[in-house]
């Protein structure tokens, strides 16, 4: 390539003097040509990389899958900024924009390919850094509810308090545990999270708190429980109300005197653990009918943070979507660049019972189907789109309403959905409660 | 400034592991995969003594960070060979008690061959030499020379 030139220039010179990495890849896909843009933004000198695979060298998120230099070199075309990311050897994440094209020699025969990429380090920290007041480690939202929430994790996440975390299935109990554990001085020890509810209550015990060998016929060994695997770090018990009554008075010892003993076991173990539960359950209702134990109910409600609905807080619907969309142009390395307007109309009036969850899944459905671009209504899945009967309630489809109808609808619903309570119904509908009262008495007075 | 995270000197052998510990490789398509987050599988690999005995394999795709942490701990994992991996993840999975060996590249075999013989440094991915590159928590990019600075 030094022997080829443009004018007096040697290409090389060219190409070492240009801000984009560039370099060439032969048909077993060693790496023959590696300009000192991409030296640096990779990290790897060339005189290293040269020779060696390419994937051993670019460590992109493409790499194992859908590598841009094999489908451009696998149809004969062109392919253009792909959002990826690469691993520099001293461990750090560097975004970068890919493009490839197979290389030809003279004859028009191929003969490797080339990969132009550009450092999009800044960009990325420009927009995270506009971001930033919308997110909190993995969770985002601007709305009142979530700002709320952002606020108040970090200063929990210092105390030692144990924390009960409540929201409906998909409402992101998890991501909130694992902020409280990783903003808090417990950070570096273990979090480990264990679903209450997916194992049967005879392993539970023995997974919670291990037990010694000899407990029972199959026990050859000692087994290390949840709560030992946890310790000095921060243990996330997910669907507490789930957990029978037997481990509860268990439970409720290690939270009076940090000592629990496992199955087998005769000496008690000290625990330094963190608790945080979660349930999608009404705790209180579940203590009236002697189905949980006050006692371990008030311990574990020292701090009690709630999770709102993705119907309460409409207003982060664009936001998380275009936090997916990026998530998943990482992952997939496509270049889609949002929804249309009808789109994000549909997301929005949609009910999404399965929360956060459902708009992730329905997205991530859509990226098998969209090519690249926009995601169209035809990328969703059906159950999204108008013509089913999923996004508003029957009461609105069965036959044709006035508007004053559908507001004062609206508002039933709401108030149903809050036990009766108006203010959280003008809170999640975004209207005064002068509204409110004037929607539903203009209705009384019809 | 911390030693570096990969270096030849802290590089494992089968005795780091000890006999029946159980060495996990992050594979994809019938070799190491090149990124941990991009990996298809593990394959569970025991030192007898004399040679190693797969144990099994275990299916990370679709699973985050978080879920291919859990899959590490429930398959008792004590070594983790994989390729390229961020600071961020292996602080993570070291803190739940993995150990890690990243930057390594090659079929499952050579790998294999590689660790019963101490000679693992040989399929260190380019620029992984241990020359102190590997940064730790808390350092960013520049850092090494703004506390040389100071």
């Amino acid at each position: 390539m030094a022997a080829s030139r443009t004018g007096h220039i040697p290409f090389k010179t060219v190409l070492d003097s240009i801000a984009d990495g560039v370099f060439t890849v032969d048909l077993d896909w060693n790496i023959t040509f590696f300009n000192r843009a991409a030296e640096k933004i990779t990290g790897i000198p060339a005189s290293e990389a040269l020779g060696r695979q390419c994937r051993d060298v670019f460590h992109s998120s493409l790499c194992d899958g859908s590598c841009a230099l094999k489908s451009c070199l696998a149809e004969h075309a062109p392919v253009h900024h792909r959002s990826v990311y690469i691993l520099r050897p001293d461990g750090s994440q560097v975004p970068i924009s890919v493009s490839a094209a197979p290389l030809k020699d003279s004859q028009g025969r191929l003969v490797g390919g080339v990969e132009t990429f550009r450092d999009e380090s800044a960009l990325h920290l420009m927009r995270r850094e506009l971001e930033s007041a919308y997110t909190l480690e993995d969770m985002v939202g601007k709305s009142q509810a979530m700002r709320r929430l952002f606020g108040l994790i970090p200063q929990v996440a210092e105390s030692e308090a144990s924390v009960l975390l409540e929201g409906e299935s998909g409402t992101g109990k998890e991501l909130a545990a694992r902020a409280l554990h990783n903003l808090g001085p417990r950070r570096k020890k273990p979090f480990i999270a264990v679903n209450c509810a997916a194992l049967p209550d005879t392993l539970l015990e023995s997974e919670l708190f291990g037990y010694k060998a000899g407990a029972f016929t199959d026990a050859r060994r000692d087994k290390p429980g949840r709560f030992d695997q946890a310790q000095g770090g921060t243990i996330f018990l997910d669907e507490i109300g789930d957990m029978p009554q037997t481990l509860q008075a268990k439970l409720l010892r290690v939270l009076q005197e940090k000592i629990f003993e496992p199955l087998g076991g005769v000496a008690p173990v000290h625990a330094d653990v963190r608790i945080i539960s979660a349930t999608n359950q009404n705790l209180e209702k579940l203590v009236q009918e002697g189905r949980f134990r006050q006692d371990l109910f008030f311990r574990l409600n020292v701090v009690r943070l709630r999770l709102p609905a993705l119907r309460e807080r409409r207003e982060d619907i664009p936001l998380l979507t275009a936090h997916f969309i990026r998530k998943f142009n990482l992952l997939t390395g496509k270049d889609i660049t949002g929804v249309t307007d009808e789109v994000l109309g549909l997301f929005l009036r949609h009910l999404f019972p399965g929360n956060i969850r459902e708009l992730e899944n329905t997205l991530e459905y859509a990226f098998i189907l969209c090519p690249g671009g926009l995601i169209h209504p035809e990328h969703l899945p059906e159950y999204i789109l108008p013509s089913s009967s999923h996004g508003l309630p029957d009461s609105m489809l069965s036959k044709a309403l006035t508007m004053d109808e559908v507001k004062y609808q609206a508002i039933q619903d709401a108030l149903l959905r809050h036990d009766g309570k108006k203010m959280a119904a003008c809170r999640e509908l975004n209207i005064s409660k002068d509204t409110l009262r004037r929607i539903l008495n203009r209705k009384k007075k019809a | 400034m911390q030693p570096p995270a990969i270096n030849t000197a802290c590089l494992f052998t089968p005795d780091h592991t000890g006999h029946g510990e159980r060495v996990a490789l992050a594979c994809c398509g019938g070799r190491l995969a090149a990124l941990w987050d991009t990996a298809e599988c593990i394959e569970i690999h025991v030192w007898n003594g004399s040679g190693w005995s797969c144990q099994g394999s275990s299916i990370l795709t679709g699973l985050g960070l978080h879920g291919r942490v859990d899959v590490l701990r429930k398959m008792r994992v004590r070594l983790l060979i994989c390729g390229a991996m961020s600071g961020c993840v292996r602080n993570i999975l070291e803190a739940n008690g993995i150990m890690v060996q990243p930057w390594i590249t090659g079929s499952q075999d050579v790998v294999l061959a590689a660790l019963g013989k101490n000679r693992l440094a040989s399929l260190l991915m380019p620029g992984c030499g241990g020359r102190g590159r590997c940064r730790r928590e808390g350092q960013t990019r520049g850092s090494k020379n703004q506390k040389m600075r100071r």
